[in-house]
């Protein structure tokens, strides 16, 4: 598989001086464009940190982050929202429909900023919601949702514009098991059919052990890279996942 | 489109804060629209009374003249009179004398020879008296409060008014009250026959007063009568004819201004707060909207949307809620004489009856929503402007 994704000496400080905060320092790390690769660390490892450096939603304090023959370290603020707008997905932990907007018109957002006509939009958002088993939740706010149903949703508002990058952070923390399990494998199999990267931030043992390819962060360090069941690779050396 | 439609959907949502903001805008509009059609009234009140009392519309003024020759001067004037703008041609004449009584007590009087019949109709001094009737006599005279109290004379008295030639013999007939001390004190009124039958010793000057219909263009009319009048009359508005008028009228309408200043800023504080306060409570979401790749600009669309809509909606229904009020107060009127029985402008007529006017009405509405898109720039721009990673934390 191509390398999408190049990290080079990353590092994210926050504050200065006696407050300083190294969330993460000096990482280094490929991701291959169809990879799925579970993020694992405790809380405050800086799992969140390394995902909005991923998302373009943050920039590095030192190191470099390529996507494609780009750095993403160097886009401007609104190359940064292009990129966010037409090649990321994300999947946050709990709640992050826009609760102003139907479960429809929050799957459809993606499309809204894609440009895509109403036509079309409508076509694609009902091809997705029937795929997610929500048809009969089409017009529900998030409010009238379930929490399984509202991360499914979450899941179809991030892969519904077909983007190359899908992050998730901590995507079935407030979930039961079997929402859980359920979201994962909705995840996994959409991510997997349109080819694209998938990197999932958790500490949920449950969710991880069923990634081939795992990131182990410990305080902002990349501890430990491997496939699953073989520890002990590429402790902080550059090298990719995808082997 | 769809920004203002989440805008929309974000308005509807937040009920608590919508309503308030809504009554307070909506109030606001009501007020500035009541309170502005109560200053066109008070305008209407002070105007009318001056206008009706004293000069007309257009005063018609000439220097001294002989009686016929001033009478037919004014005839010429008359034919060139627009008819569709006239309301009421009222011919008027004065003359300086001094009026003595029996006892030889005597004091300086402006007479004004007038037609009984049209002053009755159009002027609102036959209404202020306030003993005898109005003239209707040949020879009766009618003079104001405050002489007739100097002159210590009564109703029905002979009084003799001394001019040029030799004197004329009146019979008073009436006092009035104006509550106008220059009219009160010096002015007296007689009817126009009496100089007519008794070829009137005296050179008079023209003082007439012309009434004009509200819509008529008063500037461009004085222009043109001023250029056919025969000279030597002289055509004036009442703005120059009374100046403290005038003023008043300005200062009236600057002390609106500045009120409607306040409550224009008031009111985009209250906005600005209420959309600021609304732009911190949803952090998450527009950190949602930035993580999907909306792009600031579009963010501050959401803000200054809600701001727009719920100041439209709220000042339609604040000039709906105006205007029934102006227009009700307006048909009953609201009497001031409390407050302005020793004032000249309303001594007269006490009576405000609020008016609506097409810019009062829009204007209130338009600056209320001038006021909220530039009160709700900034909460858009703190929406705008969080970095994302920051309203991520607020995940």
């Amino acid at each position: 598989m191509s390398p999408l994704l190049r990290l080079e000496g990353v590092s994210r400080w926050f504050g200065s001086g006696r407050t300083e905060v190294r969330a993460l320092t000096d990482i280094t790390l490929d991701l291959a464009l169809g990879e799925q690769v579970a993020l694992i660390g405790p809380s405050g490892s800086g799992k969140t940190t390394l995902l909005n450096l991923l998302g373009a939603l943050d920039r590095p304090t030192a190191g470099q982050i390529t996507i494609g023959q780009q750095r993403l370290s160097a886009f401007s603020e609104r190359q940064a929202c292009e990129f966010r707008r037409r090649q990321v997905g994300f999947v946050f932990q709990d709640n992050a429909l826009l609760p102003e907007l139907t479960l429809q018109e929050n799957v459809e957002l993606p499309l809204v900023l894609a440009g895509m006509s109403r036509r079309e939009r409508l076509k694609r958002v009902c091809e997705v919601i029937e795929q997610l088993g929500l048809v009969a939740r089409y017009q529900a706010y998030p409010a009238e949702l379930s929490g399984g149903e509202k991360q499914r949703a979450s899941v179809a508002r991030a892969l519904i514009h077909r983007p190359s990058l899908v992050l998730a952070d901590e995507p079935t923390a407030n979930l039961d098991a079997q929402s859980a399990q359920a979201v994962l494998a909705l995840l996994r199999g959409l991510a997997h059919q349109q080819q694209l990267t998938l990197l999932v931030a958790t500490h949920d043992p449950r969710v991880y052990t069923s990634f081939e390819h795992h990131l182990h962060l410990d305080d902002g360090r990349l501890i430990l890279s491997e496939p699953s069941g073989v520890p002990g690779l590429g402790r902080g050396l550059p090298h990719s996942v995808s082997g | 489109m769809f920004w203002l439609r989440f805008a929309l959907r974000s308005v509807l949502r937040r009920h608590r804060r919508t309503r308030i903001t809504f009554l307070s805008v909506g109030l606001a509009v009501a007020l500035l629209i009541v309170l502005g059609a109560i200053m066109v009234g008070v305008n209407d009140t002070m105007i009318r009374n001056a206008v009706r009392l004293q000069t007309g519309h257009l005063a018609i003024d000439s220097p001294a003249l002989a009686f016929k020759d001033a009478e037919a001067l004014l005839e010429r004037f008359r034919e060139h009179l627009p008819v569709q703008d006239v309301e009421a041609f009222l011919p008027r004449y004065g003359v300086a004398g001094l009026l003595r009584q029996h006892q030889n007590r005597q004091a300086p009087l402006q007479l004004v020879l007038v037609d009984p019949a049209l002053e009755q109709r159009w002027s609102p001094l036959p209404a202020c008296l306030s003993q005898g009737h109005w003239l209707g006599e040949e020879e009766g005279l009618v003079i104001g409060q405050l002489l007739a109290h100097e002159l210590d004379v009564k109703i029905g008295e002979r009084l003799e008014l001394v001019t040029a030639g030799p004197p004329l013999a009146l019979t008073v007939v009436g006092v009035f009250h104006t509550g106008v001390d220059a009219l009160d004190r010096s002015a007296g009124y007689a009817s126009l026959s009496l100089a007519r039958n008794h070829s009137f010793p005296a050179l008079v000057h023209i003082r007439s007063a012309l009434f004009v219909s509200s819509t008529a263009p008063l500037a461009s009319l004085c222009q043109t009568l001023q250029m056919q009048a025969p000279k030597p009359l002289q055509v004036t508005r009442w703005q120059e004819k009374l100046p403290e008028v005038e003023q008043l009228v300005r200062l009236n309408e600057f002390s609106m201004q500045i009120m409607m200043g306040l409550v224009v800023l008031i009111l985009g504080f209250g906005v600005a707060n209420s959309l600021l306060i609304s732009v911190m409570d949803r952090y998450r979401s527009y950190g949602i909207l930035k993580a999907i790749g909306v792009r600031p600009r579009e963010v501050m669309v959401t803000v200054v949307g809600e701001a727009l809509i719920l100041c439209l909606g709220a000042g339609l229904l604040g000039t709906a809620l105006g205007v029934v009020i102006s227009l009700g107060w307006g048909q009953v009127g609201l009497d001031i004489s409390h407050y302005t029985s020793y004032n000249p402008h309303f001594s007269v007529d006490p009576m405000i009856y609020p008016r609506l006017e097409p810019l009062m009405v829009f204007l209130p509405q338009t600056l209320a929503l001038v006021s909220a898109v530039v009160a709700s720039v900034w909460p858009a721009l703190v929406a705008a402007r969080r970095g994302v990673s920051s309203s991520m934390r607020e995940l």
